[in-house]
C-alpha cells in the first residue's frame, strides 16, 4: 500500500543534504555515556542455552502455528505462518519442542504471552540455507517475502515488521541508515559495524535495489569513531556505481539524537508532521542492525535467530557484547557472563533513558533486545523522593518534541485528558530527557506513560460505547419492527376469528377464539370442532390442564374434562395441542425469531414451574421428567400469557404449542441432549428451590 | 531473585529544587553585602528574624496542614521568601513588620494555595504590599547611608531600634533617619516623585539638596551587587534568560519612550534600571519559576508586561516604585499568558 | 417626595415591561426545536444499556436526566461519568449511586449451556450468538458487561470476569514502580 506522497523531499532539499549540510533538533540532552566499558571487546558467541521460550505473539495476535509439542525443530525452521503483518518466527537453535504455552514475555508489564518452548540437543543443526549471490534477479516483493520469512522487525527497538516498512518502495527518496546509537550505554550497533562493515554495505545495496532512493544516509554519532572508521572503509571498497549516492553523515552527540523523528530533523530539516509517516516525505529509516540481518537473509539464506546484546553495567564482572540467540533466557547470559548482585539490584533492558526494568532473569532475549544494564547503586541512584514540580521550564527545555511537560504534568495529575490532547501529549517520545533534568525528581515520562494509557483505553471504551450504542439501537428498532409486525397479524386473526365466531355460536372470550382460528389454521386435515370449555378461571384448574398436557405429550388423545374451576385458555390449547399431534406428529414451527421467543419462553416456564408440578404431576408420562417439565413451561407461559400478553396473537400460541413436540422429538433423537438438558432441569430446579427457600 | 523495578530514564542530573534555592540565596550575597555595607546590619539583623519566621511558620503550617516537615523544609523555598521579605523592607523597620510580612507570604500565599508549586502569587511580594499598604510610615522609613548619619549606630544601637523602635541612646527611627541637614531620608525614587509633585523638572530634582541627601549612590551600588548575583545565576543556568533581559529591556525601552517623550518630566532609563529594586526583581524575584509563565515566549511577555506596569506607575502612578505591584500584576496573567504562548509542537509546521 | 417613589416605580416598571417584552420575544424567536442535550447525554454515558439507572437503557436515561432526573446513578460510568454529566448539565456532582465496578464481561460455560436464547433475548447489545437447542456464546468484544444476561439464565451458566490483561491492555501501573505523587490529592 503506498500513500500518495503529499510533501516529498525535492531534489534541492537532497542536493542540500548531499552537500553535507545538517541540522539540529529542539532540545536534547547530553547524558552520562558509558559506552567504552563496552565497546572495547569483540562480540563472542553467548553459546545455547538449555532451553530456548520463542515468543511468537505479535502485538497480541497469536499466529499459525507450525510445530506441536514433541516436534523436532531445527536452526532456522518456521515455527509460524507469515499473515500479511506477521512475520515468521524462526527456532533459533535445534532442538524439541517440550511446550507451547504463556511465558513471561520481555515487556515491561512482565505478563506472560504465548511462547514455544525448545529443548535445546546442543548440535545446533540448522535447516539448509539457500545463499542467493543475485539477489538482483528476483522481483521486489520475493525479496520482500524472503524478509518476512526470515522474521525481521526493526532490531532498533520499536520492533517494527520491516517487510511492512519496505513495502512503501515506490515513493522513497532518501534511506537513512540509523547507526546512531544515541542512547547511554549501549554499543551494540557500535560493535557490529566494527567488526561487520561490509556486511552492513551489502545490506544496504540490497536495500538500495528495493527502494531505489535517490540518497542514502548512514548516520553515525561522533562518538563513534572506529565505527564511523570501518564503514568508511567498507564503502570505499564497493564499486563507486553503486556507493555513489551513499555518504555517510557524522553527527554530534546529542540525545535522542537516534529517535526517528529527530533524526530525521538532522538530516533533512524537516519535521514529519504530525500523524503523518515519514515516508510521505519519501523518507524512510532502517535501522544498522536490521540492515545486517537483512543482508543475512537476502544474501546468505539466513533467517534471524540471533542478535547482538550489551551486556554492561558495574554488576557484570564480564561486559561487552555477545550474539545471543533469539530466545535465550536472560537468566543463562547473567549467569554465563558472571553477573554479581549488588544492593538494590536492577536490571534494565535497553537504554538507561529509555529502556524497561525487570524483576527477575526468567525472560527471554526477544528481537529488540540491544542492551541489558546491571547498574550497581552508585552508578545510577534510585531517584530521590519526588518534589513538587515548581515550573522551572528546565524540561520544556530539553523536550526534543518542544512540548510543555510541566503543563502536562499538572494535566497528567488532575487526569483532564482533554487538556492533555490540547497540550499534544501523544507527540511525547518518552525520550526521559524531561525526566532527566528535573530537579525534582519527577518521573515525568512515567506520569505521561499513564495518562496515555489511559486516554488510549477511554478512546477505545468510546469506541466501544459507540458501537454499543449502534448495536442497542438495532435491537430497538428490531424488535419495534417485530411488535408491529405481530399487531398486523393479531388484527388479520382478529378478522378471521369475527368471521369464525359468525360460524359458529360465538359468545368465546378473545383467546379462546383465536386458539381456535389458530387450531383451524395449523391443522389443515383436522376437523375444526371446538370443545366446549368453561370461562371459570381458577389456579387449581391450570395443574389439571398441566396434567392433561403431559398426557398429550405422551400422545394420548384423551380430552380431560374441565371439572374444577378451570382456565377456559389453558382448556384449548390443551386440546389445540392434542388435536395437533393427532394431526401431525412433526410440525414444522417456522424458524423465526418469534419462534426463538416462545421456545425461550417455554424454558423458562418449564425452569419455573417445576417446583410446582412435582406436587400436582400425575405420573403418566413415557418419560416423566421431560413431558413433565414441559407441561409445566406449557402451563406458565398460558398463565405468563394470560397475565401479561393478553393480545399475543393466535399464530404464536400455536407456535408455542408445537414447540414442546418439537423438543421431545429433539430429544429423543439426541440422547446426549436429553442427559444435558435433564441436568440443567435438575440444576434449574434446585435454583428455583433456593428461591423459594429464601 | 528479584530486582528492583523502576521508571525510566535511569539517569539523572543531579540537582535538585533545594540546591537551586540554595544558589539562589548565595547569588543574593553580593546585593546584601552592599546594602549593609551603606545602610548598617539592619538587613542582616531582618534576615536572621524573617528566616527564623519563614522556616517556624513552614513548620507550624505543615503540621497543621499534615504534611512531611522535613523534606519541605529542606527545599528551601521558605527560606528565600524570608530573606527577600528581609531585603525588601527598611533595615530599621520594627521587627514585627518583617513578622507579619513573613507569616502571611509563607503560610497565607503559599501553604494555602497548596505549597511550593502550587501558589499563583509571588509570596515576597504579596507580602511587601500587604505591609506597605498596611504600614506605610514604617515601610517607607529609609535610614540615610552610613556616612550621612547624624549618630553613630552601633549593632546594639540597630537591635534594639528594630525590637523597640529606639537606640540604646533613646533616639528613634525617625530621627535616625533624618539626615544631617534635617531633611527627611527618602528613596532616590521616592525624593523625585515628591519633587516633581511639587512642579520641579529632572534636572532641578538632580540638583536639589534632597535628591543629593538621598542614598541614590548607595541604591545604585546595591543595584549593581544584585545585578552580579543575577549573572552568576544566569550563568549557572539555574534561572534562564528570557525574563531578566525581557525586563530589563522592557524597563529600559519603556522609559526611554517616556523620557524622549519629555525628559523634564520623566527620569531616564539609566536611572529606572538602577534605582528602586529593579535588579532584584529581574533577576530573583520575578524570576520566581512557580508564579512566572513557563513558556519561553510567555516568559518574555511577561517580563515586557511587568516591566510597563513598573514604568507607568514610577512614572505616572501614586507609588515610588513599583515591583510589587508589577509582579503581582504580571502573576495574574500567567494562566493566560502561558494558554496563548504555548509553543510549536515537533510536526506541526513551522 | 412621593412623586419620587411614583417615578421610581414607573421606570423600573417601564424597563421591567421592555425586558420582558424583549426576553419573552426571543423565547419564541430562537427557541430550540429539538433537545440535542439528550444526544449530548447519550454520547457521554457508557452504552452499557445495563439498566441500573433504572431505565431501559442509555438512551432513557438520557432523556430522564434531561427531564431533570439525577446525575449519580449510572455505576457502570463511574464518577468519571457522573462529572461529564453534571458539567454538562451545569450542576453540581454528585455521590454516584451503587459502587464503580471494574469492568467485566460475560462469560457462557459452554458445556453447561442448554441452548435456551433466554440471555440473547436479555442482552441489550445483540452480543450473545446462538441459536434454539444450540450452545451460545458472548461475542467479547461486544460485551458490555451489563450482567443483564446472567439472572435469565435457568443454569446459572454465565458468570462475569476480568477482562484478561494482555502486554496490549496492560497500563503502566504505578503501583509497580516506586514513585509517589506528592502534589495535592
Amino acid at each position: 500500500m503506498t500513500t500518495t506522497p503529499i510533501n516529498l523531499l525535492s531534489e534541492e532539499q537532497l542536493a542540500e543534504i548531499s552537500s553535507g549540510k545538517h541540522w539540529s533538533f529542539h532540545g536534547g540532552i547530553h547524558p552520562q555515556e558509558n559506552k567504552q566499558q563496552s565497546s572495547k571487546a569483540i562480540i563472542k558467541d553467548a553459546g545455547i542455552p538449555p532451553f530456548l521460550v520463542i515468543a511468537v505473539e505479535q502485538k497480541g495476535e497469536s499466529p499459525l502455528l507450525l510445530v506441536n509439542i514433541g516436534d523436532s525443530v531445527l536452526k532456522g525452521q518456521a515455527l509460524t505462518k507469515a499473515t500479511d503483518v506477521m512475520v515468521v518466527q524462526n527456532a533459533s537453535s535445534s532442538g524439541t519442542v517440550t511446550a507451547i504455552e504463556k511465558r513471561t514475555d520481555l515487556h515491561p508489564s512482565g505478563l506472560p504471552v504465548l511462547s514455544v518452548v525448545i529443548a535445546t540437543d546442543g548440535l545446533d543443526r540448522s535447516v539448509e540455507y539457500s545463499r542467493c549471490a543475485d539477489y538482483k534477479a528476483q522481483t521486489n516483493t520475493q525479496l520482500i517475502e524472503k524478509i518476512q520469512n526470515a522474521g525481521i522487525i526493526g532490531l532498533g527497538g520499536a520492533g517494527f515488521p520491516t517487510h511492512l516498512k519496505l513495502a512503501h518502495y515506490a515513493a522513497i527518496k532518501l534511506l537513512i541508515i540509523n547507526a546512531v546509537e544515541c542512547e547511554p550505554y549501549i554499543t551494540a550497533d557500535d560493535r557490529l559495524m566494527q567488526e561487520h562493515g561490509d556486511e552492513i554495505i551489502d545490506g544496504i545495496t540490497v536495500l538500495q535495489h528495493i527502494l531505489k532512493p535517490q540518497l542514502i544516509v548512514i548516520a553515525i554519532e561522533d562518538n563513534k569513531p572506529d565505527a564511523i572508521a570501518a564503514i568508511k572503509r567498507a564503502l570505499q571498497k564497493k564499486q563507486s556505481s553503486q556507493s555513489a549516492n551513499i555518504i555517510i553523515r557524522t553527527i554530534a552527540t546529542h540525545y535522542p539524537s537516534g529517535s526517528e523523528k529527530q533524526l530525521i530533523e538532522i538530516i533533512t530539516g524537516q519535521q514529519t508532521p504530525i500523524g503523518k509517516h515519514p515516508s510521505e516525505l519519501g523518507i524512510v529509516m532502517h535501522n544498522v542492525g536490521t540492515v545486517f540481518a537483512i543482508k543475512e537473509a537476502i544474501i546468505d539464506g539466513k533467517p534471524l535467530t540471533s542478535r547482538i546484546v550489551t551486556l554492561t553495567g558495574e554488576a557484570f564482572r564480564k561486559k561487552g557484547n555477545v550474539s545471543v540467540r533469539i530466545g535465550t533466557p536472560i537468566q543463562y547470559l547473567l549467569d554465563k557472563y558472571e553477573f554479581t548482585p549488588t544492593a538494590s539490584q536492577k536490571l534494565i533492558i535497553g537504554g538507561p533513558m529509555m529502556g524497561f526494568s525487570i524483576t527477575h532473569g526468567d525472560v527471554p532475549v526477544t528481537k529488540t533486545c540491544n542492551c541489558i544494564v546491571a547498574p550497581t547503586l552508585q552508578e545510577m541512584p534510585e531517584s530521590p523522593p519526588e518534589m513538587p514540580c515548581i515550573r522551572c521550564g528546565e524540561c520544556a527545555e530539553v523536550c526534543p518534541a518542544q512540548l510543555l511537560p510541566q503543563q502536562l504534568l499538572w494535566y497528567a495529575n488532575s487526569k483532564d485528558n482533554s487538556k492533555l490532547d490540547e497540550y499534544n501529549l501523544s507527540s511525547c517520545i518518552e525520550c526521559g530527557a524531561c525526566a532527566f533534568v528535573c530537579p525534582s525528581h519527577i518521573p515525568l515520562v512515567q506520569y505521561y506513560r499513564i495518562a496515555k494509557a489511559e486516554i488510549s483505553s477511554a478512546k477505545q471504551q468510546a469506541e466501544k460505547a459507540e458501537i454499543a450504542r449502534i448495536r442497542f439501537e438495532h435491537r430497538a428498532a428490531r424488535l419495534q419492527q417485530a411488535k408491529l409486525d405481530r399487531q398486523v397479524k393479531h388484527k388479520q386473526a382478529a378478522e378471521k376469528r369475527k368471521q369464525q365466531l359468525q360460524e359458529t355460536n360465538g359468545g368465546e372470550d378473545l383467546i379462546a377464539a383465536a386458539i381456535a382460528r389458530a387450531k383451524a389454521k395449523k391443522q389443515a386435515t383436522a376437523d375444526p370442532s371446538d370443545a366446549p370449555a368453561d370461562n371459570k378461571k381458577d389456579a387449581v384448574a391450570a395443574a389439571i390442564a398441566r396434567a392433561k398436557a403431559k398426557k398429550q405429550a405422551a400422545a394420548e388423545h384423551s380430552d380431560a374434562p374441565a371439572d374444577n374451576k378451570k382456565d377456559a385458555v389453558a382448556a384449548a390449547i390443551a386440546r389445540a395441542k392434542a388435536k395437533k399431534q393427532a394431526a401431525a406428529e412433526h410440525s414444522d414451527a417456522p424458524a423465526d425469531n418469534k419462534k426463538d421467543a416462545v421456545a425461550a419462553a417455554i424454558a423458562r416456564a418449564k425452569a419455573k414451574k417445576q417446583q410446582a408440578l412435582e406436587s400436582t404431576q400425575i405420573n403418566t408420562e413415557i418419560n416423566p421428567e421431560n413431558s413433565a417439565a414441559i407441561a409445566a413451561r406449557k402451563a406458565r407461559k398460558e398463565q405468563a400469557r394470560l397475565h401479561k400478553r393478553q393480545d399475543l396473537p393466535a399464530q404464536i400460541i400455536d407456535t408455542t404449542i408445537a414447540e414442546p413436540q418439537t423438543i421431545d422429538t429433539t430429544i429423543k433423537a439426541s440422547d446426549d441432549k436429553k442427559t444435558k438438558i435433564a441436568a440443567a432441569i435438575a440444576k434449574a430446579k434446585a435454583k428455583k428451590i433456593a428461591q423459594k427457600d429464601q | 531473585m528479584a530486582f528492583i523495578s523502576s521508571s525510566s530514564p535511569y539517569q539523572r542530573v543531579r540537582r535538585s529544587t533545594s540546591e537551586i534555592m540554595l544558589l539562589v540565596l548565595l547569588c543574593l550575597i553580593p546585593g546584601i553585602f552592599l546594602q549593609s555595607y551603606f545602610f548598617g546590619l539592619g538587613n542582616l539583623l531582618q534576615i536572621l528574624l524573617a528566616s527564623t519566621v519563614a522556616l517556624l511558620s513552614e513548620t507550624l503550617i505543615l503540621i497543621l496542614r499534615k504534611r512531611p516537615i522535613l523534606s519541605t523544609i529542606k527545599d528551601g523555598s521558605a527560606l528565600l521568601t524570608g530573606v527577600l521579605i528581609a531585603i525588601a523592607i527598611p533595615p530599621l523597620a520594627p521587627w514585627w513588620i518583617a513578622v507579619i510580612g513573613t507569616v502571611f507570604a509563607v503560610i497565607f500565599v503559599k501553604q494555602l494555595y497548596g505549597g511550593l508549586g502550587q501558589n499563583i502569587f509571588n509570596p515576597a511580594m504579596a507580602a511587601y504590599v500587604l505591609l506597605l499598604i498596611s504600614f506605610p510610615v514604617q515601610m517607607t522609613t529609609w535610614i540615610p547611608v552610613q556616612s550621612l548619619h547624624p549618630f553613630s549606630l552601633t549593632v546594639m544601637d540597630q537591635i534594639n531600634a528594630l525590637f523597640t523602635g529606639f537606640t540604646l541612646d533613646g533616639y528613634s527611627v525617625a530621627q535616625i533617619s533624618t539626615s544631617i541637614d534635617g531633611l527627611t531620608m527618602a528613596t532616590p525614587l521616592d525624593t523625585a516623585r515628591n519633587a516633581l509633585n511639587s512642579g520641579k523638572t529632572i534636572s532641578e530634582i538632580f540638583n536639589s539638596p534632597e535628591y543629593k541627601a538621598s542614598s541614590w549612590q548607595a541604591i545604585e551600588w546595591v543595584n549593581l551587587g544584585f545585578l552580579i548575583g543575577g549573572l552568576i545565576l544566569l550563568y549557572k543556568r539555574v534561572i534562564l534568560w528570557y525574563i531578566p533581559i525581557a525586563f530589563l529591556a522592557g524597563i529600559s525601552i519603556f522609559s526611554f519612550i517616556a523620557f524622549a517623550y519629555n525628559p523634564d518630566l520623566n527620569i531616564s532609563p539609566l536611572f529606572h534600571l538602577f534605582s528602586g529594586a529593579t535588579m532584584l526583581g529581574a533577576f530573583f524575584i520575578l524570576t520566581d519559576p512557580v508564579t512566572a509563565s513557563t513558556t519561553v515566549k510567555g516568559r518574555i511577555f511577561y517580563g515586557v508586561l511587568a516591566a510597563l506596569i513598573v514604568v507607568v506607575i514610577r512614572n505616572i502612578g501614586g507609588y515610588p516604585d513599583a515591583l510589587a505591584f508589577a509582579v503581582l500584576l504580571a502573576n495574574m496573567c500567567v494562566p493566560f499568558i502561558d494558554y496563548y504562548t504555548q509553543p510549536k509542537v515537533y510536526g506541526r509546521g513551522r | 417626595m412621593l412623586i419620587n417613589i411614583a417615578i421610581a416605580i414607573f421606570t423600573l416598571g417601564i424597563l421591567g415591561a421592555i425586558f420582558g417584552a424583549i426576553l419573552g420575544y426571543s423565547s419564541l424567536r430562537f427557541k430550540v426545536k429539538s433537545d440535542p442535550i439528550v444526544e449530548e447525554l447519550d454520547a457521554i454515558l457508557p452504552q452499557t444499556q445495563c439498566g441500573q439507572c433504572g431505565y431501559p437503557g442509555c438512551k432513557p436515561y438520557a432523556q430522564a436526566i434531561a427531564n431533570g432526573e439525577d446525575i449519580n446513578k449510572c455505576p457502570p460510568g463511574g464518577d468519571a461519568v457522573m462529572r461529564q454529566l453534571a458539567e454538562r448539565m451545569g450542576i453540581e456532582p454528585k455521590n454516584l449511586e451503587g459502587e464503580e465496578k471494574p469492568k467485566l464481561i460475560a462469560f457462557i460455560r459452554e458445556d453447561q449451556c442448554i441452548g435456551c436464547t433466554k440471555c440473547i433475548q436479555a442482552c441489550p447489545v445483540d452480543a450473545i450468538i446462538g441459536a434454539t437447542r444450540q450452545m451460545h456464546t458472548v461475542i467479547t468484544d461486544e460485551c458490555t458487561g451489563c450482567a443483564l444476561c446472567v439472572d435469565p439464565c435457568p443454569t446459572d451458566c454465565i458468570d462475569m470476569v476480568p477482562v484478561v490483561l494482555t502486554t496490549q491492555n496492560w497500563q503502566w501501573d504505578l503501583n509497580l514502580i516506586p514513585t509517589k505523587n506528592s502534589t495535592e490529592r
